[in-house]
């Protein structure tokens, strides 16, 4: 088991995702970052199904009663474990008793811990990714448990770890559905010119700060997902994220491609993005 | 409806959408559904994700799809569908409670609409509505078929918290909040009987295509139903009706 001594920014546990809920208006939630998750996945060798730690830009203290084996990856973070600092990639030993603090993350915005086999988290519709109000609680808690099973033996490191995708500001996007509405003058705002993102962000979208000329289409509500990028009749860009609606009412513009969503999920407010139209 | 009218395109690396004309009408919401359970039959559609509502069908898959094959198969498979073919759906009825208490936005609409509180009521009570999808929030129902009468724009304002089970109407729709969340229909009453459900093997038993009608009960009512909920003895009313 694992307990939280102080639970950092917007810590929580997540999967690769809640599939299969979407028709009746659940999202999917999952790492927001994909990438750097899938790859620490395949070092550690656990399956998409197994719960990890999501950090934002501040991290957690925990306690850990059981030995294990951790990774720590995607964006780099300050991580000592009693004292010692914790390289990122790396599979460590960490011993029962012992404890883990997280500080800042230092570039980018979002990083993961790992335990061999994954925290034990009850599943709900399928996933143990935490959702508010599908799971009791969004994030995670002071004094809070976590399980995970006792592991305590080398794991061959057969993977490299290497994520090129931490630096890259360029998203690629593809057409949505509702590219024509967009005037010339906006298609060369939008793929001539930086983005850069505003302070409304969280889990569920991206807002970017600079809009497009106002509007007034509106359409019957459809599907949207994550990476579609919405645009509202101010103009505004929103970009939605992992635990982002499953319907929506504006103009779906973009998609980005799904590298470009772990791209983007490494942003902070203010980071600066353009955006390159595909195909 | 010929396939002209039908416009698939590729959405992002693993979804499609399949459009039909701009309108909401029952015979489109029932092509998609034929659509959709045909799909569902086939090898290369069992594992899509397929999301249903109004005149749209999303179909998002687990990883990159070859568009072209996938356009070709969605095509042949609507040009076999029998839209003729009478199909079941069910008729739900739900109990709301319109006391001030929890409509409270009953003054305000009646007054915009220049009607009386009665008359909404009545007009909303007095109504089939037809599930035209579900999204916003996990089980937040799209219900169509709201009295013209009853037509009104969302509130300008929205509020930051409208409490589970709120009845609520704006343009042309009607919705009952699953969750407390922030919201901007207006508020007219309360079902007392939580519809969404994660720890039921079926979370959320009404679907696209299903009809709901609202029974107007009083306080007491109400809490009766709820308290006969939390014992687990009421169960929610629903009917097999054929769909022609």
């Amino acid at each position: 088991m694992l307990e939280v001594i102080h639970p950092g920014l917007y810590t929580s546990l997540q999967d690769m995702g809640r599939y299969g809920f979407r028709e009746i208006g659940v999202p999917v939630s999952g790492a927001m970052d994909q990438l750097s998750l899938g790859l620490l996945n395949k070092i550690i060798g656990n399956t998409p199904k197994m719960a990890a730690m999501e950090m934002t830009l501040l991290g957690p203290k925990l306690r850990f009663q059981a030995t294990t084996r951790i990774i720590i990856g995607g964006a780099p973070i300050q991580a000592e474990l009693e004292g010692r600092p914790v390289p990122m990639g790396q599979l460590t030993r960490v011993r029962m008793g012992e404890e883990l603090h997280f500080g800042s993350v230092q570039q980018g915005c979002r990083s993961y811990l790992l335990v061999k086999g994954g925290f034990q988290v009850k599943k709900v519709l399928k996933s143990s990714s935490q959702y508010f109000p599908l799971t009791d609680k969004g994030f995670l808690r002071k004094r809070m448990t976590v399980g995970y099973k006792t592991f305590d033996r080398e794991i061959p490191m057969k993977t490299a770890y290497s994520l090129s995708h931490l630096e890259e500001s360029i998203l690629e996007v593809y057409r949505g559905p509702e590219f024509e509405l967009l005037a010339s003058k906006d298609l060369e705002r939008l793929f001539f010119r930086p983005f850069h993102l505003a302070k409304e962000q969280d889990r569920m979208g991206i807002q970017l700060q600079e809009p497009l000329t106002t509007h007034d289409h509106s359409l019957l509500t459809s599907a949207v997902l994550p990476g579609t990028v919405q645009y509202t009749p101010s103009g505004k860009l929103i970009v939605l994220m992992r635990d982002g609606q499953t319907t929506g009412g504006y103009p779906r513009v973009l998609q980005l491609s799904e590298r470009a969503i772990s791209v983007l999920a490494q942003k902070r407010v203010g980071d600066s993005i353009r955006l390159k139209l595909l195909r | 409806m010929s396939d002209q009218l039908l416009k698939i395109s590729p959405y992002g690396e693993r979804a499609i959408l399949i459009t039909w004309p701009d309108t909401v009408s029952e015979s489109i919401l029932k092509e998609i559904i034929l659509l959709k359970n045909a799909l569902k039959q086939e090898e290369e559609f069992l594992n899509a994700e397929m999301i249903g509502s109004y005149n749209s069908l999303c179909l998002v898959f687990s990883d990159t799809l070859d568009f072209e094959n996938m356009r070709q198969r969605i095509l042949e498979m609507h040009v076999a569908l029998d839209f003729n073919q009478p199909f079941e759906r069910k008729l739900w009825s739900l109990p709301v409670c319109y006391d001030a208490r929890f409509g409270v936005d009953l003054e305000a609409v009646a007054k915009s609409l220049r009607l009386s509180v009665d008359q909404v009521i009545y007009k909303h009570a007095h109504a089939k509505y037809t599930v035209y999808g579900l999204g916003f929030l996990p089980g937040f129902l799209y219900l169509g078929g709201l009295s013209r009468n009853l037509w009104l724009p969302r509130r300008e304002q929205p509020r930051l918290k409208v409490v589970e089970g709120s009845v609520a109407i704006a343009d042309r729709q009607t919705g009952i909040y699953p969750q407390d969340s922030p919201g901007g229909w207006h508020i007219l009453g309360n079902c007392p009987i939580p519809l969404f459900n994660v720890r039921k093997r079926d979370p959320m038993p009404i679907k696209p295509g299903d009809q709901v009608t609202f029974e107007a009960v009083d306080l007491e009512l109400y809490r009766s139903i709820y308290k006969r909920y939390r014992k687990g003895y009421y169960k929610l009313k629903s009917e097999l009706v054929c769909w022609k």
